[in-house]
């Protein structure tokens, strides 16, 4: 345990991990959908929510709209956006602009019921959508007109939606990104000083090659868990906890089709334990090829593209979990199966094992 | 002690150790060969980095290789060329291989200051290491072999790198040591082990052909060891061809040759010396 911190100590040099920290928030802050998420749309949504919690029953749809009719009273009655004059006056009337996203956002979930898109809500599907499901496999069509038909109407947003399906990706480059940065020098140093010799000659022996492997799968998960934690933390800055128990099982624009029944919340804590192995894998990949070559370049060469695969493959676990109109192709349609990450961890835990002990029968020279 | 018994070692193709038996008791020993004669790799056999192809090392009776870590705990080893962090501290440094060496927690820090003490770098104790020149990394490298309280020493080309003053300190160092274990030296520099090895050990064509005290080595060159000053270059060049000279040197504006000789050449000015380590090494591998 002493040396496995030795160890972990020397991967997480503070330069080093201080820059990776920085680049990450950054990344995150400049890229991420969650720091554009406060548009006046999704906002409607969040008064939504905050108005009738997660999720509606016919009733409270009912009230909703009814509620639709009085904002637009508020603003001028039925074709109040048709003045321009008048549309100039309203948006600059904080109040006023607020009943504009509301009624915008409502008449949005009435379409999706209208058309029986995104949820159906007990109503019967429409034909064009049961047109599509022909291409689903039984199960899968079985599933998607389970959530379609939903009894409680969700009140995710389409910003929710684009912040599961785009800053996933993005965390996960980053976390990749960290591993290469993290591990490969870390492998690489210690094999171009040669240090071997020294170490394997003291009491800890071979068992040290185990020990850096080890801490190597430690930082691929720290590094997972950090990106996760910024980024809760900037879901947390921008308000967009106030969905966590919002149900984001849809179709269309404000969810997407998961096997199970997932809250935000959910999906969020499913997406860190994605992550967290993603990083170990990652830090494993690195390591691996890191010791099997003896440079730089060489291991990212190795890395790179195992790494973009597999990113790929782990991406579209969670963004595309069904293989609707766009997600049969390779390699999603291989990782669609949500153990598939886990058998790959394995594979590659199995492979650094052999390596280590291939390793243990090697002389030093 | 250490038992090491018909030893042989082979990079491919190439012999670089064969038949190797020697048994090792509390002492010194200097390992002395020209490079590449096998000295280093005997050593890394000796610290398991290296299984031998045949034969086997044994520690007090048992196979070193079965006995693993509890093997390894007694080893005090400076390799040849050993990695380091340039960004550490010796005292860093020093603490990282007291881990990998299982050394107790429990007053470390003073044995660490201790060591680097004994070396002479106790006042750059804080220092990166990226400052450091050569033979301050050289001593580096023995603190941490010393760490431990060792009981077998195994240090390969130690005074590379060291100044005449450290080279004493060192030689003074390992001395007081082998005391109370076993001290490997390996070097090539035979003046290192004719003032500190007990016992000499010298390799030749991949086997071990000498394991004698320095003395008794030197005996053996007892009445063939010459020196004559000569005036003229064409007197030096003839008795270049006849003779193997051991060393010449300018002294007054004529030239002393130094000479190996089975008999007395006979020449006017011919005087009998007493041999040293240094003559036998270029006898035996002229």
């Amino acid at each position: 345990m002493r040396v496995f911190g030795k160890e972990c100590r020397k991967l997480f040099r503070p330069g080093r991990s201080l820059g990776l920290l920085l680049f990450m928030a950054a990344a995150l802050v400049l890229i991420s959908r969650t720091a554009q998420f406060p548009d006046t749309h999704d906002k409607a949504y969040e008064e939504l929510v905050k108005e009738y919690g997660p999720t509606l029953d016919q009733a409270e749809y009912q009230t909703l709209l009814k509620a639709k009719s009085v904002y637009i009273e508020e603003l001028g009655g039925e074709g109040w956006s048709r003045d321009r004059v008048h549309w100039a006056e309203i948006m600059a009337d904080e109040s006023k602009r607020q009943f504009v996203f509301l009624v915008d956002a409502i008449e949005r979930i009435e379409e999706e019921i209208q058309f029986g898109y995104g949820f159906a809500f007990e109503k019967e599907p429409t034909e064009t959508l049961k047109e599509q499901l022909r291409s689903c496999t039984p199960q899968e069509a079985a599933r998607i007109l389970f959530i379609v038909q939903t009894k409680e109407l969700p009140l995710s947003s389409p910003g929710i939606c684009e912040i599961m399906e785009s800053d996933p990706l993005l965390l996960l480059i980053l976390v990749l990104i960290g591993c290469g940065v993290l591990i490969l020098p870390y492998q690489l140093l210690d094999k171009n000083l040669e240090t071997a010799s020294l170490m394997v000659s003291t009491r800890v022996g071979r068992r040290i090659f185990h020990l850096k492997i080890r801490a190597c799968a430690a930082a691929g998960a720290a590094a997972a868990f950090v990106a996760a934690l910024l980024h809760l933390a900037l879901l947390w800055l921008n308000g967009v906890m106030i969905f966590w128990n919002v149900p984001v099982c849809g179709l269309g624009l404000r969810g997407i089709p998961f096997w199970v029944d997932l809250t935000f919340g959910q999906y969020l804590l499913l997406w860190i334990g994605l992550l967290v192995l993603a990083g170990i894998t990652a830090a494993l990949l690195c390591a691996l090829a890191a010791r099997l070559s003896g440079s730089f370049i060489t291991a990212l060469t190795l890395a790179l593209p195992a790494l973009a695969i597999y990113g790929w493959g782990i991406h579209a676990c969670t963004a595309v979990p069904l293989s609707l109109w766009y997600g049969d192709t390779f390699p999603a349609s291989l990782f669609r199966t949500a153990g598939v990450p886990l058998l790959v961890l394995a594979a590659l835990t199995l492979a650094s094992e052999i390596v280590l002990r291939l390793d243990a029968r090697r002389d030093i020279l | 002690m250490l038992t090491i018994s018909e030893v042989s070692k082979s990079y491919g193709k190439k012999r670089v150790l064969d038949d190797i038996s020697i048994e090792l008791e509390n002492g010194l020993y200097g390992l002395l060969a020209p490079n590449g004669a096998g000295k280093t790799t005997l050593l890394k056999l000796i610290v398991t980095l290296l299984s031998p192809d045949r034969g086997e090392i044994l520690w007090n009776g048992a196979p070193v290789q079965k006995l693993g870590a509890s093997y390894r705990e007694i080893i005090g080893y400076l390799p040849q060329q050993f990695g380091y962090y340039k960004y550490n501290t010796p005292v860093q440094y020093l603490d990282y291989l007291a881990a990998l060496k299982g050394l107790p927690r429990e007053g470390l820090k003073e044995k660490i200051f201790s060591v680097l003490d004994t070396v002479g770098l106790s006042d750059v104790a804080q220092v990166k290491m990226r400052k450091f020149s050569g033979g301050m990394i050289q001593r580096v490298g023995i603190a941490q072999a010393l760490m431990g309280d060792s009981r077998l020493l195994i240090l390969d080309e130690p005074t590379a790198g060291l100044d005449p003053k450290e080279r004493a300190r060192f030689r003074n160092l390992i001395a007081e040591m082998s005391k109370n274990r076993i001290v490997i030296l390996s070097t090539h520099i035979v003046s290192d082990v004719e003032s500190v090895s007990g016992r000499v050990l010298m390799l030749k064509d991949r086997k071990l052909v000498r394991n004698q005290s320095a003395s008794a080595l030197c005996s053996e060159l007892e009445g063939k060891v010459f020196e004559i000053r000569v005036k003229t270059d064409d007197q030096a060049a003839a008795l270049k061809k006849e003779h193997f000279i051991l060393s010449e040197r300018n002294e007054a504006g004529s030239m002393i040759l130094r000479y190996y000789s089975e008999q007395p050449a006979g020449l006017e000015g011919e005087r009998l010396c007493p041999p040293n380590l240094e003559d036998l090494f270029l006898v035996m591998y002229r």
